[in-house]
């Protein structure tokens, strides 16, 4: 390859403190750019995520539990609990105006302690008349779940055919659930007469609160689904009115709150996005007009020994496009490793569920940070290098002798 | 290649003003012979670089012309000329002149490369010929100023060019160094090549075949 087409990358390699700067700098920009964009994506991902799990419009649960919100320390915040009420609701609440679909589901929390595996939360569902839980847990796991077979969440530290004990007794695993960035990562799945069973293991060990309730005939929730077009918060109000000691919590009101910080949160990362996209162009403007100045004389020469103004607009702008490249990808693997490492922790102080979106969104927040910082550096440039290829290569060479 | 400059003429606007215009050459009528070294000599500031560079294509005149064998140089466009310059002309410039990321025989190879030549070996028998083969893998930052200049000879004369213009050439040279130099730009003369040196070292006249002087942007021929 002839010397003059090499020049942008000697110039990279061969000046490796002026590189490592302009490298870092636009690095910077790409790690906000595209780390803003996923932390955003993967907060909405959670969401949706976490409204695809709880799958029903409307939580009937026992009225003391809604009094301790119980429900919510369970659903979205990862907690342990369990409550229990009479099974007889579940048909009482079908029979009100305006459901369309319901199904219980039982509880039960397991300990830290010798009796069991881990301290985990444990949902037993009805195959016969689930819509929320199943759908999902079929494309992680075929077939029915037989008695004593469970299904763990992505985070539990488990995988298919290991055994897990609960107050004592043994259950297998039939399948690990995919991610999903919710408090349902760390759950355990089970028909609801495995949970039962357990519950009932639970009791015999002296190691369950409710001592006095029989697991056959309770039930902890009952999920509903409203017919088309019924108001959800009014057929809520005629469930708590038609059936006694429950409290009807509409799913859309649990997760306002939810909605509510991922909006605040969207804002502040979207300005802080601009501010930096902002700063870091003025620095790339500063940087390259001295980077350009510097080398006046340099590109002076090249124009006297026969490199014209079109072939040195192409090199210049050749190398600050590589260093954009590279200050891109490093920036883009920087902010990829970071949310790989720490969305546990990040998820945890925002207190909100996080999912990273798929990989054909990822890929594409890839190229337009890897574009917005392109963009920023051919703009930063565009004008010096304008002006420094037009220029009079004679007046050019008596700069700075 | 004989150059000729009709009426060329150099005004420049003074900084912070536009009605402060300075007159850095003044018009006048200039041959370079083929086969000959022309010198200018004047004092610093009184225009000679200027018309050098004027000479060289590489700075635009106020007024004027100038042509290479009957080629009007700035009617060219910037395609046309950068390529004329690499194989035309060659131009040893004042001060350091060096593209720092490029070792010393990559600097004297540039213009040969530019065009999709190798110059290698051209490159290697120049650096021999001004001393300084043992420096090819040098960096140009390394290098003293005279072994800069020598540097910056070799890759002006790579490419056996018709048509040479040195500003200073012998500036920072020892003088041993400087008859070296003097030397191959006579011996290119001699084989055809017209040669323009812009000087202030009287020395150097003895290599001349005609003198100018340049006084405030006038010239006038001594020799």
């Amino acid at each position: 390859m002839q010397i003059f087409r090499k020049l942008p990358l000697l110039n990279i390699l061969r000046k490796p403190v002026r590189s490592a700067i302009l490298l870092c700098l636009t690095a910077v920009l790409s790690f906000t750019v595209f780390g803003g964009a996923l932390m955003v994506s993967s907060l909405r991902s959670g969401m949706t995520s976490l409204k695809e799990r709880l799958g029903a419009d409307i939580m009937v649960i026992p009225e003391e539990a809604a009094e301790k919100k119980n429900l919510e320390e369970i659903v979205l915040q990862g907690q342990t609990g369990y409550f229990y009420m009479e099974d007889t609701v579940t048909k009482a609440v079908a029979d009100v105006e305006g459901t369309k679909q319901v199904s219980d589901q039982i509880f039960l929390a397991s300990l830290a302690a010798s009796c069991c595996s881990a301290k985990v939360q444990l949902i037993g569902f009805d195959p016969e008349t689930d819509f929320t839980v199943l759908p999902w847990i079929r494309r992680s796991c075929s077939g029915q779940l037989k008695k004593m077979e469970v299904v763990v969440g992505h985070d539990i530290v488990s995988d298919e055919g290991d055994t897990l004990t609960f107050y004592g007794t043994d259950c297998i695993v039939a399948g690990k659930l995919t991610r999903t960035g919710t408090s349902y990562d760390h759950c355990v799945f089970a028909g609801a007469d495995t949970i039962r069973e357990l519950t009932m293991s639970s009791i015999g060990k002296n190691l369950n609160q409710f001592k006095e309730v029989d697991p056959n005939h309770v039930v902890s929730c009952v999920l509903v689904q409203a017919e088309e077009g019924i108001e959800i918060d009014a057929l809520a109000e005629r469930i708590q009115a038609s059936v006694p000691g429950v409290c009807a919590v509409p799913t859309s009101g649990m997760i306002a709150g939810i909605s509510g910080n991922l909006l605040g949160i969207s804002h502040i990362v979207r300005i802080m996005t601009a501010v930096i996209l902002i700063l870091a162009f003025l620095i790339m403007m500063i940087v390259f007009t001295m980077l350009i100045n510097e080398r006046k004389r340099e590109y002076a020469l090249l124009r006297v020994v026969g490199v014209s103004r079109v072939s040195l607009r192409r090199s210049v702008m050749s190398e600050i496009l590589l260093i954009c490249l590279a200050g891109a990808a490093a920036g883009i693997c920087a902010a990829l490793l970071v949310e790989i490492l720490f969305a546990g922790a990040l998820q945890g102080t925002l207190d909100m569920p996080m999912l990273m979106p798929g990989a054909g969104s990822v890929i594409s927040y890839m190229l337009s940070a890897a574009l917005t910082v392109v963009a920023a550096g051919i703009l930063s440039s565009f004008w010096n290098v304008n002006r420094v290829s037009s220029g009079e290569i004679g007046l050019a060479l008596r700069q700075e002798r | 290649m004989e150059v000729i400059a009709q009426q060329i003429r150099k005004e420049f606007i003074r900084a912070g003003s536009q009605t402060n215009i300075f007159t850095a050459v003044a018009p006048c009528d200039f041959l370079i012979p083929a086969g000959q070294v022309t010198m200018i000599h004047g004092r610093s500031g009184s225009g000679k670089s200027t018309m050098l560079n004027l000479l060289a294509g590489i700075l635009h005149p106020t007024e004027g012309k100038v042509f290479y064998d009957g080629a009007d140089l700035y009617a060219m466009k910037d395609e046309e000329l950068s390529g004329f310059r690499n194989r035309h002309i060659g131009y040893v410039p004042q001060g350091r002149s060096a593209v720092f990321s490029l070792n010393v025989l990559e600097n004297v190879m540039l213009p040969y490369t530019l065009y999709e030549e190798d110059g290698r070996n051209a490159a290697r028998r120049m650096l021999e010929r001004f001393g300084i083969a043992d420096l090819s893998e040098v960096m140009p930052d390394r290098l003293s100023g005279g072994e800069l200049r020598r540097m910056a000879i070799a890759r002006a004369l790579v490419r056996k060019p018709e048509v040479i213009f040195a500003d200073e050439p012998t500036g920072d040279l020892d003088d041993e160094n400087t008859e070296a130099v003097l030397d191959s730009l006579c011996q290119l003369a001699r084989e055809g090549a017209a040669v323009l040196i812009v000087t202030h070292e009287e020395d150097a006249f003895a290599y001349a075949d005609r003198i100018f002087a340049m006084n405030a942007g006038t010239l006038s021929q001594e020799r």
